[in-house]
């Protein structure tokens, strides 16, 4: 019997569509806004400054790391165990773990956190579905390629 | 708290003002104003609040806006819509509950919250990022298998992937090439 594909399903972190990659994808182009996506999970494990931070999988930030960035957007969840500051997180769902801290204006699905964790301020959108126009907004969707990348 | 020792606010109530309760309070009408309580305030289902509720406990399953200070804790009910300022020692969200607002939680967030949660603004980080080099070891990308792949097999086969090409955009993506060549060199 032929074997399936594996396939995994993601968001665009720009349309907020969703569609099917490849298991083992770590980038493709987005086949309802035509932009390149990442899609690659990704753990922080110490100190990292960082400016823009896409990834269409999982965010960790593992205890004791320190994680400062001007937004992160992880359209497969965030998942805080250590600190991270950012001026703009987006994401489905967070998790603030028993020693996780945070900071930033934040936009997510569902969020739950741990005792002991701390919110050190931002504002907070959560359970609010994003608008048609937030998702135009943020999608500047160039014309469909003509031609093979 | 047995239901007796409960100041039910029912569901054709309506109240203005500043009100102050020594046990618990459940709210099914609407308020507005201040509420305050040594115990616990629940906004039940449909019932609407507008005003600054201080409490050890605040459950909310309504509609509340203005300011929310739970000293111990604040859970908001899948039927939650919350559009409010927060200050909280811990903070339980159910699914299907909406909260809008700035949002403070921990220890010290309750006794900010004390001298005056109006203060808050829209923060920015602690220090502006850097833009400086990428510190590729900082971060580890995995690559991701499916939920219906064993463990082992991740372990055993390890993917095999092109790294991403120079022309994408945000540092995320550097670091992944980063970290996609050193694995490259060490492997
Ligand atoms: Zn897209």
């Amino acid at each position: 019997m032929a074997r399936q594909p594996a396939l995994r399903t993601v968001r665009c972190y720009h349309c907020s569509k969703e569609f099917e990659v490849g298991a083992k994808a770590i980038t493709v182009s987005c086949p309802h806004c035509y932009q390149r996506v990442a899609i690659e999970d990704m753990v922080v494990r110490s100190s990292h400054s960082g400016g823009k931070v896409q990834t269409c999988g999982k965010i960790t930030i593992a205890e004791r790391a320190r994680f400062t960035a001007m937004s992160v957007q992880a359209s497969g969840g965030l998942e805080i165990n250590g600190v991270l500051n950012a001026s703009q997180i987006s994401t489905d769902r967070i998790h603030l773990g028993p020693g996780g801290r945070m900071r930033g204006d934040c936009r997510a699905r569902t969020f739950t956190m741990d005792a002991g964790a701390r919110i050190e301020g931002g504002y907070f959108e959560i359970g609010v579905q994003p608008t048609d126009a937030d998702a135009e907004a943020d999608t500047k969707a160039p014309s469909p390629p003509s031609h093979a990348a | 708290m047995p239901d007796s020792q409960i100041t039910i606010i029912a569901s054709d109530a309506r109240f203005k003002g500043e009100m102050h309760f020594e046990g618990a309070a459940r709210i099914m009408g609407a308020c507005e104003g201040s509420i305050s309580t040594p115990g616990t305030i629940e906004i039940a289902k449909g019932g609407r609040c507008n005003a600054r509720v201080d409490a050890q406990r605040i459950m909310v399953d309504g509609h509340a806006e203005g300011e929310l200070i739970g000293r111990e804790r604040i859970e908001l009910l899948p039927n939650a819509h919350v559009r409010a300022d927060i200050a909280a020692g811990n903070l339980i969200v159910q699914d299907g509950a909406s909260f809008v607002g700035h949002c403070s939680v921990g220890p010290d967030a309750v006794t900010k919250a004390g001298t005056g949660a109006q203060q808050q603004r829209r923060t920015a980080p602690e220090t502006p990022p850097s833009r400086s080099e990428p510190q590729p070891e900082a971060i580890e990308t995995r690559p991701v298998r499916p939920a219906s792949q064993p463990a082992k097999v991740e372990a055993a086969a390890p993917a095999q992937h092109t790294p991403p090409k120079a022309d994408l955009q945000s540092d995320w993506m550097r670091l992944a090439q980063g970290a996609t060549d050193t694995q490259k060199r060490t492997g």
